[in-house]
């Protein structure tokens, strides 16, 4: 956990000193083109932006101890409930797409492992290359043309109806969106999983013992390839909890990624930094986790 | 032992599916308390609605904006406006507004002292009543409406009128455009509660199209620091919520002073950040929002022939236009005839065809046509072995080819496309090279609009040495107000050589005689004397100086469906709010 501590206050460090050095002032940005060079001074003298680098620092980290993690540049909106209000949207769109990933990823990824070069093979991995290699934003669209436009069964873009809160029909187009390009990867690493296990020894002891061909493959066979997808599934939603930004994007789905992209691109230190917090301790936590699961799939596998 | 461990392994995935549900089910459960609460509000707010139709009638005021909107008056109804908007608001705070993007809660929450007719070229009351310009041509004295309260019920005064412009002219001056447009306004005093004085350093002709600034905002609520979070204004709605990047939410506010205005309003008004294109169009297309913002000139087409849907377009003066700006104090364009040159080898048809479909106006001549001041004048033709010419006697050739640095303006697909085709007209000439950099608003604010301190560059009037990086860039001018001045003045002029220059003058451009025909044209009402000032600003930009090219006039489209009627829009592109209705029956 110590080591967790380093890491986390190293990579603050990092990204507010990435931050400084990029081009851009977000005084700039805050007042827009038409002012003069003295407005843009002024308002740098009122957001702090004219103090040495190591000072603004000191100051925002001394703010984040006291949990006050200041106001976003680019609106005065405070920004702790700001993430808090995002990340909240950002976790079922999370869930929801490792969920659709994972019921169409684990069966058709056993199936291609099981029956290697086999058509059933070719048709899974056909899929599976559709889903990585596909760019989100276009099955993005598609989805919206085909299910919103078209057919109208569910609403094109949002979080719920227009000035109201959250419906599960909004989630359900950005979660499939998403959930493809990540059914892709977990088919291609489930079926090189099973593949390797299934021409190991001890499933061919298992067949030589006789047991029936779906205890063998499920139960022997399923829980070891998982191995690897675990891993693959901890970095996935570590990376979707800090924001899926292109399908956030053409969904106009509120959430952490559609925040952290315009907070970028508007130099809004406060935003990022929070936003670099946060996904850093996701991504500690989830990888504990991980470990975890780990043990429980693997005996061998002990944390002394 | 191992079918213990399959069924962990089952129940942790069973449970990560259900947190997923869980967290939006507990949502929704807090969603329909709130939804709950609504209701019940808007019951309330209904009844109190009838009582206000009915004092309406007795107490109705007649004025210029409001007689074509009594006929088609009906019973307030609830709706709801949705409107798709192509980016996110930047302040709740008007004063602090900065983009186009405030607008819609600008003129939703916040009132001005005067309203325009639907010329846009006179001003009609607002907040305030009448006004007269003393004799002396530099005093107005403004009548204040005495039936105004803001939105938590506070009444409002000339007190609060003054408090707006101390904010605006003195307290924000270093940090907001706010009092830009008031800059000739020395003093402001209330000689009674509903009196308001103004008192300009000299005559200035287009005062009255910024005498509504600053829109008037509410002084407990912005010493308290709430205005970042629940605005109030003496607006027709008043303010229920706003998440960022997700919605602004206003209703109708009941007590406000024009009770005709409202009748025929929604009910409520949600304003949805929409900055992907397709999304935009695609819930228009599924009937999710009334209407969207800044249509792509490539989707017209497909808009205009879908059932339901209207194409709301300008159709008077467009204080809209496109150029190609350029770097007249560095690198190769510091040179007038290699600026002349540019001018001579871009095909503004073939832009004019590929990128904007044959939508706009091609012309050289920064005033629009149907605008008084138009004056016209002979455009320097495309002619490839004229530039070539030029960039010979500018001493760039085979053996010192020229290299252009283009860095267009982000956040719009449209200008890498001008940079495409700007490319692709100049390197017909051999011994020109074009290097395009796309970069992001922050990175294009630095290396185009402001620049950076440097060692080399071309010193401001502070002595501050400033490089600019880019030799051509773009640059959308829209301008107010509806005036040539308004139209060219922040673009053209600065106090010096080294400035200052004026907020849209990204060229650093300076000249003296400019300057001169700038104050002749602004100190008199007489057009014979204005006029020919103006064109002669335009012949010096076009034949002499070319600090700019102008490519075309730049009409703005919006897209609705069929609740939306009678949506004029403002000469610099903006729905008229005051002016457009909504059909409940819809």
């Amino acid at each position: 956990m110590l080591q967790t501590a380093y890491v986390v206050a190293a990579l603050s460090v990092f990204v507010f000193v990435m931050l400084k050095l990029a081009p851009g002032d977000p005084a700039v940005i805050r007042l827009g083109k038409e002012v003069t060079r003295e407005q843009i001074e002024g308002e740098r003298r009122e957001l702090g932006l004219d103090r040495p680098i190591y000072v603004q620092y000191a100051i925002w980290v001394g703010n984040l101890v006291r949990g006050d993690l200041g106001v976003a540049f680019t609106n005065n909106q405070p920004v702790a409930p700001l993430i808090v209000e995002k990340f909240k949207r950002t976790v079922p769109l999370a869930f929801a797409a490792l969920i659709v990933a994972l019921v169409v990823a684990i069966p058709l990824g056993i199936i291609a492992g099981i029956r290697p070069y086999s058509w059933l093979d070719n048709v899974v991995t056909a899929v599976s290359l559709f889903g990585v290699s596909a760019p989100n934003f276009w099955v993005g669209l598609m989805l919206i043309l085909f299910f919103a436009v078209r057919l109208g069964w569910l609403p094109t873009s949002g979080y719920g109806p227009p000035g109201e809160g959250f419906e599960f029909k909004y989630l359900i187009l950005p979660a499939v969106s998403l959930g493809t390009s990540m059914m892709g990867s977990l088919t291609r690493y489930m079926r090189s999983g099973m593949l390797d296990v299934m021409t190991s020894d001890y499933i061919r002891t298992a067949h030589a013992k006789g047991l029936r061909y779906r205890s063998v493959v499920l139960r022997h066979g399923l829980k070891n390839a998982l191995l690897s997808v675990v891993t693959i599934i901890t970095l996935d939603i570590a990376g979707l909890l800090g924001g899926a930004i292109v399908t956030e994007n053409v969904f106009r789905y509120p959430g952490m990624g559609q925040m952290l992209v315009a907070a970028v691109q508007a130099r809004d230190y406060h935003i990022v930094q929070a936003v670099v917090m946060l996904a850093a301790v996701v991504y500690v936590l989830l990888n504990l986790l991980a470990d975890i699961v780990y043990a429980y799939l693997d005996p061998r596998i002990r944390y002394d | 032992m191992r079918k213990n461990r399959i069924r962990e392994i089952l129940v942790g995935l069973g449970a990560l599916a259900l947190l997923g549900t869980l967290a939006c089910t507990a949502t929704q459960e807090v969603v329909k308390e709130v939804e709950v609460e609504k209701v019940v509000t808007q019951e309330v707010v209904k009844e109190v609605e009838v009582e206000k139709v009915i004092t309406q009638e007795v107490i109705k005021e007649v004025e210029v904006d409001r007689v074509v909107v009594q006929e088609i008056e009906k019973p307030a109804d609830p709706g709801l406006l949705r409107v798709g908007n192509n980016g996110d608001i930047s302040f709740l705070d008007s004063h602090r507004s900065q983009s186009g993007h405030d607008v819609w809660h600008g003129s939703m929450l916040f009132d001005t002292l005067v309203f325009y007719d639907r010329t846009y070229t006179t001003a009609i009351p607002g907040l305030a009543t009448g006004w007269t310009l003393q004799p002396n041509g530099t005093t107005y004295d403004f009548t204040l409406r005495q039936d105004v309260v803001y939105h938590n019920g506070e009444p409002w005064t000339s007190a609060d009128r003054l408090w707006n412009y101390d904010r605006c002219i003195v307290a924000l001056k270093e940090k907001s455009r706010c009092g830009t447009t008031l800059l000739d306004v020395k003093e402001w005093s209330a000689p009674g509660p509903y009196e308001l004085r103004l008192e300009l350093d000299k005559f200035n002709v287009v005062f009255m199209f910024h005498a509504g600034n600053p829109r008037e905002m509410n002084k407990g609520n912005v010493e308290s620091g709430d205005v970042d979070t629940n605005p109030i204004g003496t607006g027709a709605y008043r303010f229920v919520e706003y998440i960022p990047g997700d919605r602004l939410v206003m209703e109708k506010f009941v007590n406000y002073w024009d009770k005709g205005f409202l009748a025929i309003r929604p009910e409520r008004a949600v304003i949805l950040p929409m900055p992907e294109t397709q999304t935009r169009i695609a819930a228009l297309k599924a009937g999710e929002i009334d209407l969207m913002t800044d249509v792509p000139f490539n989707a017209l087409e497909d808009l205009d022939d879908t059932d339901g849907l209207q194409l709301l377009r300008q159709t008077g003066i467009t204080m809209s236009y496109m150029t190609f700006i350029m770097n007249t104090r560095e690198g190769p364009m510091a040179d007038v005839r290699v600026r002349k040159a540019m001018q001579h080898a871009v095909n503004k048809e073939a832009m004019h065809n590929v990128i904007w479909f044959g939508h706009g106006e091609v012309d050289c001549n920064l005033i629009p046509s149907k605008m008084w001041a138009y004056t016209p004048i002979t455009c320097p033709e495309r002619d490839i072995s004229a530039a070539a010419a030029l960039l010979n006697e500018a001493g760039y050739n085979a053996g010192n080819p020229l290299k252009i640095k283009y860095i267009p303006e982000p956040n719009n697909e449209m200008f890498v496309k001008m940079g495409e085709v700007f490319k692709q007209n100049v390197e017909e000439i051999d011994f020109v090279d074009v290097e395009i950099e796309v970069v992001d608003t922050a990175t294009w604010l630095d290396k185009v609009w402001f620049g950076v301190e440097a060692v080399d560059g071309w010193p401001n009037h502070e002595g501050k040495i400033i490089h600019k990086e880019y030799d051509i860039g773009d640059a959308w001018y829209t301008r107010w107000p509806p005036d040539p001045d308004g139209l060219m003045q922040s673009v053209l002029r600065a106090g010096s050589e080294n400035g200052p220059y004026l907020g849209n003058n990204g060229m650093r451009y300076y000249n003296a005689e400019v300057e001169e025909l700038f104050d002749l044209g602004k100190s008199t009402l007489d057009k014979a004397v204005r006029k020919p000032a103006y064109a002669r600003i335009v012949d010096i930009v076009v034949n002499e100086d070319v600090p700019l090219i102008k490519i075309q006039s730049m009409p703005r489209f919006y897209a609705a469906n069929m609740k939306v009627r009678n949506a004029p829009m403002t000469p610099n592109g903006y729905l008229d709010f005051r002016a457009w209705d909504y059909d409940f029956s819809r």
